[in-house]
């Protein structure tokens, strides 16, 4: 049993979880394309995630090697933490208080910058 | 591969954490199986130089799939 007293967060954002409690199964996924354009975008058509191949590509998990086994001894039960401050979580990130079974994120992040010619030689 | 874990008595003070970002994980707990993958494109290969091509691309869009106006 995880026992937290206090627990401060500024920021969940972007597909990211945060439970309390066991879960059986979490799989949170996030596509983003950052786009910074100098002067502006006023529209995000010509941005589609899908003309993108890394949104496209498939992840194949990794094979397991080896069948681990094992026993847990609950001595002692808890998990005790007295505070936890959490800046932000983002993109699939998981923040938990608790136990689970199965984890599986994904995140995928593409940014793109669009300078004019005459700013070429600055901004590096 | 067998293994005996032998939970005695955890206990923690004080975390502080700046971010958990991109398919990163913080549990107090116990977790069986974690797969975190996260793909990156970022600068400076997805700078664009002097190369306009979203009004461009905005026309093939127009012209090529209605459904897009």
């Amino acid at each position: 049993m995880t026992r937290v007293k206090q627990l401060k967060m500024e920021s969940l954002s972007y597909s990211s979880i945060f439970q309390i409690g066991d879960a059986k199964e979490i799989e949170p996924r996030a596509d983003v394309l950052a786009v910074q354009k100098e002067g502006g975008i006023s529209s995000d058509k010509g941005f589609e995630l899908e003309q993108y191949p890394i949104f496209n590509t498939e992840l194949y998990p990794l094979q397991d090697h080896e069948t681990v086994t094992g026993e847990h001894c609950n001595h002692h039960p808890n998990i005790s933490v007295s505070s936890i401050f959490i800046n932000g979580v983002s993109s699939s990130g998981v923040v938990q208080l608790g136990s689970n079974k199965h984890i599986n994120a994904i995140s995928k992040i593409k940014h793109i910058r669009m300078l004019t010619d005459n700013n070429k030689g600055e901004n590096h | 591969m067998h293994y005996q874990v032998n939970n005695w008595n955890i206990g923690v003070g004080n975390i502080s954490i700046l971010g958990v970002s991109a398919s990163s994980l913080f549990i107090v707990g116990d977790s069986h199986e974690i797969h975190l993958a996260s793909l990156f494109d970022t600068p400076p290969e997805s700078y664009v130089v002097g190369v306009d091509n979203t009004t461009r691309r905005n026309e093939e869009l127009i012209t090529d799939v209605p459904a897009n106006d």
